[in-house]
């Protein structure tokens, strides 16, 4: 514990939520935020993100830091008051002054509780294993669509952010990336981690629009399948499978000139990601996920959204063919057992 | 008589092969001139190299690879990677493969190893369907892998179905309208279509060719190909003196403009050009260069001394053993340029050459001039080297009839001479000597230089001997004159063959064992004054 923990465990924020102790967390870069648990004035659980101050770091990259944080609590709280069930909830939001010959006011939100994330999920058996990735994925389509519903693109669906509740929900959490259409990021983008970023993005490509986000999101939501099947997420299996003359981190022209490769690429992904999926939902799960994960943003997605027949980047036909998928599996274990 | 190995030019054409051997080198890295993006992105790899340092659990060691992976930072993973294989019944298969990547086992099979070939020439035409028929499954469910359309145009071009190497080309420049390589195929494509305007028209408007060094290269072969003034000459200049450009981008384009200077005679320019060329070349560029070298004896000296080795460069080792005389090496590398190019009638024409008219193995010449015909039946250098071999092989009736559709074909690639000589040894083989003899001695006359005329005299000496003629003594007389002052090492090879037979043949009726036909009283129907 350093001198902040040794502060900060033991109070009560905002007079109800008690911090109890430092919850180990990696928090992506660029941040400098801290997670605690806490307990609330019924004794539930919660979790309290911190942020708090660099003290190396300038008063301008402070600011920075400051109006980031307060924008993914805006974030949030908008996810509250539009009622989007799969997203993590904040439940309040305030600063602490710490007093001192410098006196220093940390930021800090309590949202609630979720026991695990999804690397630390585990399952009986291979089969319940796929009922439980079904589910997580349409639980996730299902939140990046009213997310894009509400004008608000995630940018950062990762493993790490799909929160597992105690009463078995899964939920999204992490917005320290997401954006709000009707109000920009005070500071431009916040970048990607590379190893999920999606393609044009690593080879230089930008990102403009809302529907390029969308892009990224549903990418990420692909990256999320390949993950629940192989461990590891399409941007790195991407990587693996090109020649080192193609690796983004040397590579020099244009995306549209390395677009060929990563397609070669990409296809050898999805053959090899046949096997890790079972035979039961093998063919419509692995089509989904090379279409969600498609190298080409303007390729990306379902072929009837792209030609033109409900919106570029809709979730809605992933969301039906993820819960039906998962409710075949389901059905089959339960014929099984009884 | 067999044509030379090639029709006297070689232009620096882009090389095709399949995908999984192409030799990815400068010509696949993006734009040059491009300084590299910054994408961005946030690196955590730090962190998880600390967390995995505090952690070492099998899900800090996975995270840590994967981001490695990605980041090309094998330097901290590769703890973490022998961690995982260590327990590799618990890790997942792909993660599994990530850490072998990290640890320097590359996934993917190195696609510039060449193959070694030495194979039947049915294996190529047998590749070409097998990637047809696979590759035809595999763009029904990814229709839009490039690499992949290319890898089928270039099988049915292998086939000769044209057409449909055609059609598919066409998809994958509708894919990649844009794309260096696929342009460059494409044009590759339409010259051995024999669409040569086409493909100068296509290279030559698109707006690409000029900034690009590697489409300028090409605009100058093709524009050169088509005897017209190439559109790139400024530009590619300029881009050699000024741009800065590793040499390694540049090696085509001043291979091509040191090409056109050597042909107009600026012999200075073009030694500096192949210089720079030579500098980091690709087999193509080392092709043209050893090619060159067998006339100009300054490239040759620079290539003795560079001794340049790259892999895939067949073509070159080939002319590198024409030029050293080596001709049972260079008929070898001759077969494995076939196996890399089987669509080109160049590899075949030089084997068929060597085998027919300086090895004297004429099942094989005959073989092999098939093999090539395969793709290009029309192909009129070919099939003259077939009709040679055929009539030396005593397939007298089957060399007349490829003589009569030869005959009615094209042959602005054929030089006169080599086709009355051709002609001439097909009227012997078939009993009419007298018709023979006159057609050689008008190919002796068509002859422009000394070399080509040391060889029609050659194959003249080589045929009375075979029919066991009084002119066969006179001819060995004059074959051994006129091989004074020829340099061509391809034409003393054919003096020396007729030679070596001659002496064959006359120790043979010295001791006993063949007829006394010849007679060193004949005289020749030409006096060597007339033959200049």
């Amino acid at each position: 514990m350093d001198p902040f923990d040794t502060f900060f465990v033991g109070r009560t924020l905002n007079e109800r939520w008690e911090v109890t102790a430092r919850r180990h967390v990696i928090h992506e870069a660029p941040s400098a935020c801290r997670t605690y648990d806490a307990s609330g004035p019924d004794n539930e659980v919660v979790i309290v993100k911190v942020l708090v101050p660099e003290l190396g770091a300038s008063l301008e990259e402070q600011r920075r830091q400051i109006d980031e944080f307060l924008y993914e609590i805006a974030i949030v709280d908008r996810c509250g008051e539009r009622n989007l069930r799969r997203v993590l909830r904040a439940l309040d939001a305030g600063r602490l002054a710490i007093p001192g010959t410098v006196p220093i006011t940390v930021h800090y939100l309590v949202l609630e509780w979720a026991d695990r994330d999804l690397r630390s999920f585990q399952a009986a058996s291979d089969e319940e294993h796929l009922a439980a990735s079904l589910r997580f994925l349409h639980e996730m389509a299902t939140a990046l669509h009213e997310l894009h519903f509400s004008r608000i693109v995630h940018q950062n669906l990762a493993p790490t952010n799909v929160l597992c509740r105690p009463d078995g929900r899964t939920k999204l959490g992490g917005f320290s990336h997401a954006r709000s259409l009707d109000q920009p990021r005070p500071y431009g983008d916040v970048p990607l981690d590379q190893t999920r970023a999606p393609p044009e993005i690593l080879y230089g490509g930008t990102v403009n629009s809302f529907e390029d986000r969308c892009a990224v999101d549903m990418y990420h939501l692909g990256c999320l399948g390949c993950y629940l099947l192989t461990n590891a997420g399409t941007t790195v299996q991407l990587e693996r499978r090109l020649p080192h003359l193609f690796h983004w981190t040397i590579w020099r022209g244009s995306f549209a000139d390395v677009l060929p490769y990563l397609r070669v690429a990409h296809e050898t992904l999805v053959r090899e990601l046949e096997p890790a999926a079972h035979a039961m939902v093998r063919v419509e799960l692995v089509r989904g996920l090379a279409q969600l994960t498609d190298p080409d943003p303007a390729r990306r997605g379902h072929p009837r959204n792209l030609a033109g027949n409900g919106p570029r980047f809709g979730f809605e036909r992933y969301i039906s063919l993820f819960i039906r998928l998962a409710r075949q599996v389901e059905f089959h274990l339960l014929k099984r057992v009884s | 008589m067999t044509t030379r190995a090639d029709d006297g030019h070689r232009r620096l054409v882009p090389r095709w092969r399949y995908s999984g051997r192409t030799i990815l080198g400068r010509e696949h890295e993006g734009d040059p001139k491009a300084k590299r993006r910054s994408a961005p992105v946030a690196s955590n790899i730090t962190a998880l190299h600390q967390e995995w340092q505090r952690a070492h659990d099998s899900q800090s060691a996975r995270e840590l690879v994967l981001a490695a992976v990605v980041e090309e930072r094998a330097d901290l993973a590769r703890e973490a990677a022998e961690q995982i294989l260590a327990n590799p019944r618990e890790t997942a298969r792909e993660v599994i493969g990530a850490a072998r990547f990290v640890l320097g086992d590359r996934a993917m099979s190195q696609p510039h190893a060449a193959a070694n070939i030495k194979t039947s020439f049915e294996q190529p035409f047998k590749q070409a369907r097998r990637v047809i028929a696979l590759g035809r499954q595999g763009l029904r469910a990814y229709p839009r892998n490039v690499p992949r359309r290319l890898d089928v145009a270039r099988a049915y071009a292998v086939l000769g179905q044209n057409d449909a190497a055609w059609r598919e080309m066409r998809i994958a420049l509708a894919l990649a309208p844009d794309h260096r390589v696929v342009l460059r195929l494409a044009v590759r494509l339409l010259v051995h279509l024999d669409r040569r305007e086409e493909a100068h028209a296509l290279i030559v408007r698109h707006p690409r060719t000029s900034v690009d060094p590697w489409l300028m290269a090409t605009e100058i072969a093709l524009a050169t190909i088509i005897e017209e003034t190439p559109h790139s000459i400024r530009a590619g200049r300029l881009v050699v003196a000024e741009s800065g450009l590793p040499s390694g981008h540049l090696t085509e384009l001043a291979s091509s403009l040191g090409s056109v200077d050597s042909g107009s005679g600026d012999h200075k320019r073009a030694r500096k050009l192949h210089g720079l060329s030579l500098q980091d070349p690709n087999d193509n560029v080392l092709a043209q260069a050893e090619w060159l070298a067998q006339r100009d004896y300054a490239l040759r000296k620079r290539l003795t001394d560079a001794r340049i080795e790259l892999p895939g460069s067949m073509e070159a080792q080939c002319h590198r053993a024409v030029s050293e005389s080596r001709w049972i090496d260079a008929l070898g590398h001759a077969y494995e340029w076939h196996h890399d190019e089987p669509f080109s009638s160049r590899p075949t024409t030089a084997a068929s050459f060597i085998a027919a008219s300086i090895l004297q193995e004429y099942t094989e010449a005959i073989a092999i001039a098939k093999a090539g015909l395969r793709g290009d039946p029309d192909d009129a250098l070919l099939l003259n080297n077939l009709i040679f071999a055929l009539a030396r092989a005593g397939r007298a009736p089957e060399a007349a009839r490829h003589l009569e559709r030869f005959a009615t074909l094209r042959r602005s690639r054929v030089n006169e001479f080599v086709y009355v000589a051709t002609r001439g040894l097909v009227a012997f083989e078939t009993g009419n000597p007298a018709a023979g003899r006159l057609d050689y001695m008008e190919a002796v006359r068509l002859a422009q230089d000394r070399a080509n005329r040391l060889q029609v005299l050659a194959s003249w000496g080589e045929t009375e001997l075979h029919h066991q003629t009084a002119l066969a003594d006179e001819l060995y007389r004059r074959v051994i004159t006129a091989r004074e002052g020829v340099t061509d090492p391809a034409a003393l090879a054919v003096a020396d063959a007729f030679a070596r037979t001659y002496s064959l043949v006359r120790s043979a009726r010295a001791l006993g064992h063949a007829p006394d036909g010849l007679s060193t009283t004949a005289r020749l129907p030409i006096s060597a004054a007339e033959e200049t």
